[in-house]
């Protein structure tokens, strides 16, 4: 049924956007986009399959290097215009090794195979009758053809682009592959079908294939955090076996170790989010988690006023830790000897590692770091920071990878520029209503006491899927 | 979305079938991959049960039909037998004549505690793990009795026949509870029943306290129905060795009122709403057996995997080169940067037509010997005798937005191979921005001229 795929080619003048098109088209980052003309020298096709079986084909090729000469060579051998196509082949035959013409053979290739041609220009330059030849060279293939308008820069020229190609072209459409949304793909790809009949059943499907496809990108990115958030909430670090109480300061290397991982795991998550939505090559940067008393303050999926009373009591006790950057945590007590794991709640602050103070339990009722000494076997003890108990955290998480994910699902495959995201993790109070975010607390209880997993789970990636599918 | 799937006996006997018959072709033909997509987040048995639908066909129907018939047939003489047996059991308890009464007892013990023990037992069995004792009962009165119910094939492993011979019972037992609060209810409607009870171990206060602690449930709400002490007492005996005065007890009706009432209560809360949990259960249990008997099939996981791989849609081939940084060409290129010469044999414009050079020039206030155009539409005969022609300091208008191609290139390489021949090349903006052009643009032209590798050739510094 779907074995007579069509195969559509992007060509025009070099650096109007053919590439930028091809690698939005194709979810493909890897397609080489450039601002200097000519770096696509090669002509590659992207074929968008499912299964085995290939429902188009889109090729990018190198831009007209000398397209007058060309034509000059195709109107000395003209016979008649019903064997224009036939010249055409002989042309591709002829100067299959000529330097003169390469990039010309290599575009003209597939256009001779059968595929139909999208001519592509750029809307925010004029129009110059220097594009006419090559526009004559592609009306002698016969094959279907239509123009797209890619407006690279800020000026509008379209007007005069849309008449001149009117003459050449019956279907003539404007696209912008930098911010084009799967919406406008799928126009896009209608603009396709309608060059061919017989290509329609093709089409539709492989737009049902293309909005599968999304759909399931969206979910694998959900599904991406929920294992982010539920390994970095149950996530420990444990010491060795020691025989007296830990040092503060061993304390406080065992939490940086603690915190540098989580960040090692958030970044390797965003990483894997970006390879799902295609962005291999991208460098992309999103600031640090702040692993602050202000965040872990109060209860998120309560209401804001614990926090902000926190916050006054954290300020108070603050102002005597100068230049600590302080965070609440649970430290064992003397208890321990006896085999109990009692904790104390303390506040602390850290300058080259050196213990600030200690508070009361009224800053650190909401622990933000559980660090404990766990078990005693032959009086020797061990200490173990994590797992994390704070409710915050995975509305901070959760906002963080949300973020993410939304720059990476809209983010053009055309763009080659870093990402840089800042962000806002007060935020993550007000990304939630208050159903979901007594679900996101309950999840939360639940990762880490490895209870209800796959409902939560679930649920999780509900509430996720609800916040990323944005377009 | 995330609801689990329920499996019936019949899709689960149909999938079975697929599965393991080796003559089926495991096949996934292209217009029915849609049809998996829709299950997108689904779980596996979602995809499986599509299979299944899209390959009905190869299904041998007849099997099925008969398998599926033998549970039904066994439904039914299970639920008929024991509503028969619950009936005729109630009836028998609940009969008396002029020497006897019923015995309340005997009649909750026997109909109301030990199915309920049962019932719940053999839940219980049906979820536990497997031990040696399960393993005897289910070797020598499961096995058997699925044999018999269901003369089960090899289609069905014990696990799934265990937990449909489970829902059995459950169902079973209601039908017996069915057939007893029916005896109940036809024996209160045409007789007068009088209550009795003996024992021998416990006595009347005995009795209240147990008979109270039965009752919790309703002696808020429906305290007629919980026999009080002075009844209790009343009815003590079950045996008289005299005649009962009939006539003396019916004027006392609270003696039978509150006792029927209490039975009913008791068959209700301890009859009907637990075994209406344990049969869900039961259910959730069998049905989550065939789910598990299908998902852990070896040739279900092949089917995914097929269902996975032509399903899977890809935009794109993977390229696995490395990606390259692409460097700064600007460092790379040195480019003779020219200044407009004091006399120009030769001001061409490429790609441009004579008006708008001459408008440029004026603009630009530049005027040489020879205005020529070249590039765009003129003619390559023409170009070519310009190039022949043409000697001197050469200054050469270009649009900056348009970058260099080859023919240009040649053009001006051809010009070059006269060696007392200098180019400038002028790159001019778009008229909007005063013919000012964009630094990148320069930038582009620099770069392609470069690659002539000529010092006589440079671009205007604008």
């Amino acid at each position: 049924m779907y074995d007579n795929y069509p195969s559509f080619v992007l060509v025009g003048h070099p650096n109007k956007g053919k590439s930028s098109i091809v690698s939005t088209l194709a979810y493909d980052d890897s397609v080489e986009v450039s601002d200097i003309p000519g770096e696509t020298k090669k002509t590659k096709y992207h074929p968008l399959k499912v299964g085995d079986k290939i429902l188009y084909k889109i090729y990018d090729t190198p831009g007209f290097e000398n397209a007058k000469r060309a034509l000059s060579w195709l109107e000395k051998n003209e016979t008649t215009s019903r064997e224009h196509s036939k010249i055409l082949k002989r042309f591709v035959e002829e100067n299959k090794k000529s330097s003169e013409f390469k990039e010309e053979i290599e575009l003209l290739n597939p256009i001779v195979d059968g595929g139909a041609i999208i001519y592509v220009v750029d809307g925010s330059t004029p129009y110059k009758e220097e594009y006419e030849a090559e526009m004559r060279i592609l009306s002698w293939s016969g094959n279907p053809s239509m123009a797209i308008i890619n407006k690279i820069g800020n000026k509008d020229y379209t007007n005069g682009w849309k008449n001149a190609l009117n003459q050449h072209f019956k279907i003539v459409r404007e696209f912008n592959p930098m911010n084009a949304k799967l919406d406008e793909k799928l126009k896009l790809l209608d603009a396709f079908s309608a060059m061919n009949q017989d290509w329609e059943s093709s089409i539709d499907y492989a737009k049902e294939a293309l909005i599968h496809n999304n759909d399931k990108m969206f979910y694998n990115t959900a599904k991406m955090i929920e294992e982010n958030i539920r390994k970095s909430i149950t996530y420990t670090v444990t010491s060795s076996l020691i025989k007296t109480d830990i040092t503060d300061k061993d304390k406080i290397n065992y939490e940086e170790q603690y915190k540098k991982d989580l960040i090692r795991f958030e970044k390797n998550n965003q990483k894997n989010v970006q390879t799902i939505w295609g962005h291999n090559r991208l460098d992309s940067s999103m600031e640090k988690f702040k692993f602050s008393d202000e965040l872990f303050s109060g209860d998120f999926s309560k209401d804001g006023l614990i926090k902000k009373s926190f916050i006054i009591v954290s300020s108070v006790a603050s102002a005597s830790l100068a230049g600590a950057t302080g965070f609440a945590f649970s430290a064992p007590t003397s208890f321990l000897d006896f085999g109990a794991t009692t904790t104390l709640t303390t506040t602390l602050s850290t300058v080259g590692g050196a213990v600030v103070g200690f508070t009361t339990s009224a800053i650190g009722y909401n622990k933000f770091i559980n660090s404990t000494t766990i078990g005693k076997i032959f009086s020797k003890k061990r200490f173990q920071v994590g797992p994390m108990k704070n409710y915050n955290f995975i509305f901070i998480l959760s906002a963080r990878a949300i973020q993410h994910a939304v720059a990476i699902s809209t983010r053009s495959h055309a763009k080659r520029d870093n990402m840089n995201l800042n962000t806002n993790e007060n935020s993550a109070e007000n990304l939630f209503d208050d159903t979901e975010k007594k679900e996101l607390a309950k999840i939360s209880v639940n990762f880490r006491k490895d209870k209800n997993i796959k409902k939560s789970t679930e649920k999780y990636i509900e509430i996720i899927m609800k916040k990323i599918k944005i377009i | 979305m995330f609801n689990k799937p329920k499996v019936q006996l019949n899709e689960y006997l149909k999938l079975k079938y697929l599965l393991n018959d080796k003559s089926i072709e495991k096949k996934i033909s292209v217009e029915n991959i849609k049809a998996y997509w829709k299950h997108n987040n689904s779980t596996d048995i979602d995809k499986l049960l599509q299979y299944s639908e899209q390959n009905k066909q190869y299904v041998n129907m007849d099997k099925i039909d008969s398998l599926e018939k033998k549970v039904f047939l066994s439904l039914i003489t299970i639920m008929s037998l024991m509503f028969i047996i619950g009936l005729s059991m109630g009836f028998s308890l609940l009969s008396h004549d002029d020497t006897s009464r019923v015995n309340v007892t005997s009649f909750f013990f026997i109909m109301i505690i030990i199915p309920f023990l049962f019932s719940t037992v053999s839940f219980f069995y049906s979820i536990k793990s497997k031990t040696n004792l399960s393993k005897w009962i289910e070797e020598n009165i499961f096995m058997p009795i699925s044999k018999i119910l269901l003369n089960s094939s090899t289609i069905m492993p014990n696990d799934v026949v265990k937990s449909i011979v489970f829902v059995k019972f459950q169902q079973g037992s209601l039908a017996l509870l069915t057939g007893t609060i029916l005896a109940l209810f036809m024996t209160l409607l045409a007789k007068y029943v009088i209550f009795g009870w003996e024992s021998t171990i416990i006595d009347t206060s005995s009795l209240q306290s147990f008979i109270n602690f039965i009752s919790f449930p309703w002696i808020f709400c429906c305290p007629n129905a919980v026999p009080s002490l002075e009844v209790i007492q009343d009815s003590h005996y079950y045996l008289s060795s005299n005649i009962i005065d009939l006539e003396a007890l019916k004027s006392n009706t609270a003696l039978s009122d509150s006792w029927w009432k209490f039975l009913g209560m008791s068959l209700i809360i301890y009859g009907f709403i637990p075994r209406f949990i344990l049969l869900y259960l039961s259910n959730k249990i069998y049905h989550n057996a065939l789910v598990d008997n299908i998902l852990n099939d070896k040739n279900a996981n092949e089917i995914l995997l097929l269902i996975d791989n032509i399903s899977h849609v890809t935009t794109t081939e993977l390229v696995n080169e490395e990606h390259k940084t692409k460097e700064d060409n600007n460092s790379i290129f040195e480019t003779n940067k020219k200044t407009i010469p004091h006399s120009l044999d030769y001001i061409i414009g490429w790609s441009h037509t004579k008006e708008i050079l001459e408008l440029i020039l004026k603009h630009k206030n530049i005027t040489a010997s020879h205005i020529e155009i070249a590039g765009g539409n003129v003619p390559i005969d023409k170009e070519d005798a310009l190039i022949a022609s043409i000697e001197g300091s050469i200054m050469i208008f270009v649009d900056s937005w348009e970058p260099p191609q080859k023919d240009f290139i040649n053009f001006v390489s051809s010009i070059l191979k006269n060696k007392d021949n200098s180019i400038s090349i002028y790159p001019i903006g778009m008229a909007d921005d005063n013919y000012k052009p964009e630094s990148k643009n320069i930038s582009i032209w620099k770069n392609k001229i470069s690659t002539i590798n000529s010092s006589n050739i440079g671009i205007y510094n604008v």
